[in-house]
């Protein structure tokens, strides 16, 4: 694939762009999940539903908290659009 | 008789009292007609049956407190049911990992992150204390230049981890058993991990299942790519690696990074199932000894409720009796 190509250049692309390999595994399978026929469609959807808070800490006090959240019907992303924690 | 200042007491209530005989004793007059009465030397006039109803009262409560450990007994095992064959399933996604690299749990590095894994939820025995026990003593182990970090999965883990080592923790991540765990859920968590904390090796501590009533805590040990590429040059602890011939293009720095990422993720997993199904297990066992000591209690509650109104029963016979015979004898 593409990933060959950019690799020459400074790693794959993917890694370019910021994201893990768990995240860029999560992305892939969620495309293949996408590419599935109906009944299994369903099925796999609902290995995708997610949800969790989050809270990272400073100095012994929760400094910001998050709910993530992703429903059946939108496609899995691995880092989400809303509220990514700043490093 | 003594009993005047108890009069003008009645007197005082006579509106309450009307009925009252004004011959009963001082003791019963005085509390004739509390409702609440709890004290059973103090029984209303009349009523031989206040501590019974009090039996009476606490029985109806053990046995609808029995009725609810029951029913979260029979919750907590059809969710194991389902939680168990996945946590079973995800065993093969980290084997081939130990396989590959080994597990060195004593690996020597700076920066050290302890992920506690605990449930969301209580009454299920001791799985989050040992959790927390085995987490404190690893932070004392791997005491380096710079402390431990902490990163806390589940609500009772950072309730107790949060009274003694506030100022460790980075990261509290909760509410993740709403929805049945999947790897998507974890790899998300797990990608925010790497993204937010530094580390060089990260310690998952958490309940490995073995039955109902066993479970195991356990440490899984996941290097940083750096710390791997360290350890497998020559002599460290991970040297059979360098036998192993990378394909492709990639080089062995982001194989190397990939795997351990990949690892990470896939340990989570399981790690965070088996702790799921050790919570099912444990709520299980826990709820069934209570159901049992419910069931010893209301036995002994029953027993004591029978012999006292026995008791008074036998009271109540004696004394018509004796009062029947003192009468003929006075005829």
């Amino acid at each position: 694939m593409s990933g060959a190509v950019a690799n020459q250049v400074s790693g794959p692309f993917w890694r370019a762009a910021g994201m893990t390999y768990v995240a860029y595994v999560n992305t892939c399978s969620s495309l293949v999940r996408k590419c599935l026929k109906e009944p299994h469609k369903s099925e796999a959807a609902t290995r995708e539903q997610v949800y969790y808070k989050i809270a990272t800490w400073e100095n012994g006090a929760p400094a910001k908290s998050d709910v993530r959240e992703i429903l059946t019907t939108a496609p899995a992303s691995g880092t989400p659009s809303s509220g990514t924690p700043s490093k | 008789m003594a009993s005047s200042s108890v009069r003008r007491g009645v007197s005082r209530l006579s509106h309450l009292l009307q009925n009252t005989s004004p011959l009963a004793s001082s003791a019963h007059s005085c509390s004739g007609r509390c409702p609440g009465l709890s004290s059973g030397e103090l029984a209303p006039f009349g009523s031989r049956m206040a501590s019974s109803q009090i039996v009476r009262n606490r029985m109806k409560s053990v046995k609808s407190i029995q009725k609810i450990t029951k029913a979260m007994k029979m919750v907590a095992a059809s969710k194991l049911r389902g939680v168990q064959v996945k946590a079973e399933n995800s065993r093969g996604f980290w084997q081939p990992f130990v396989a590959l690299l080994g597990d060195h749990p004593d690996i020597e590095s700076k920066k050290n992150v302890i992920l506690t894994i605990s449930s969301d939820r209580g009454l299920c025995g001791g799985i989050n204390s040992t959790s927390v026990k085995f987490s404190k003593a690893m932070f004392t182990l791997s005491a380096s230049e710079e402390p431990a970090k902490y990163v806390i999965l589940g609500e009772k883990g950072k309730v107790q981890l949060q009274r003694d080592s506030k100022k460790n923790i980075q990261m509290v991540v909760t509410d993740i058993q709403k929805m049945p765990i999947n790897f998507t859920q974890i790899s998300m968590i797990a990608d925010e991990i790497l993204k937010n904390v530094e580390f060089d090796t990260i310690k998952i501590i958490y309940n490995k299942f073995g039955s109902v009533v066993s479970f195991l805590p356990s440490v899984a040990t996941i290097p940083s790519p750096e710390v791997i590429a360290r350890e497998s040059e020559a002599g460290g602890k991970l040297e059979q690696l360098e036998s192993y011939e990378i394909e492709g293009g990639d080089s062995k720095a982001e194989v190397l990074q990939n795997l351990s990422e990949f690892q990470f993720a896939a340990m989570l997993f399981n790690a965070s199932l088996e702790n799921a199904c050790s919570e099912q297990g444990a709520r299980m066992s826990a709820m069934d000894s209570s159901t049992r000591n419910a069931s010893e209690m209301l036995e002994k509650l029953t027993l004591k409720y029978n012999r006292s109104r026995q008791a008074s029963i036998t009271t109540e016979l004696i004394e018509i009796i004796s009062g029947a015979a003192a009468l003929e004898a006075a005829s």
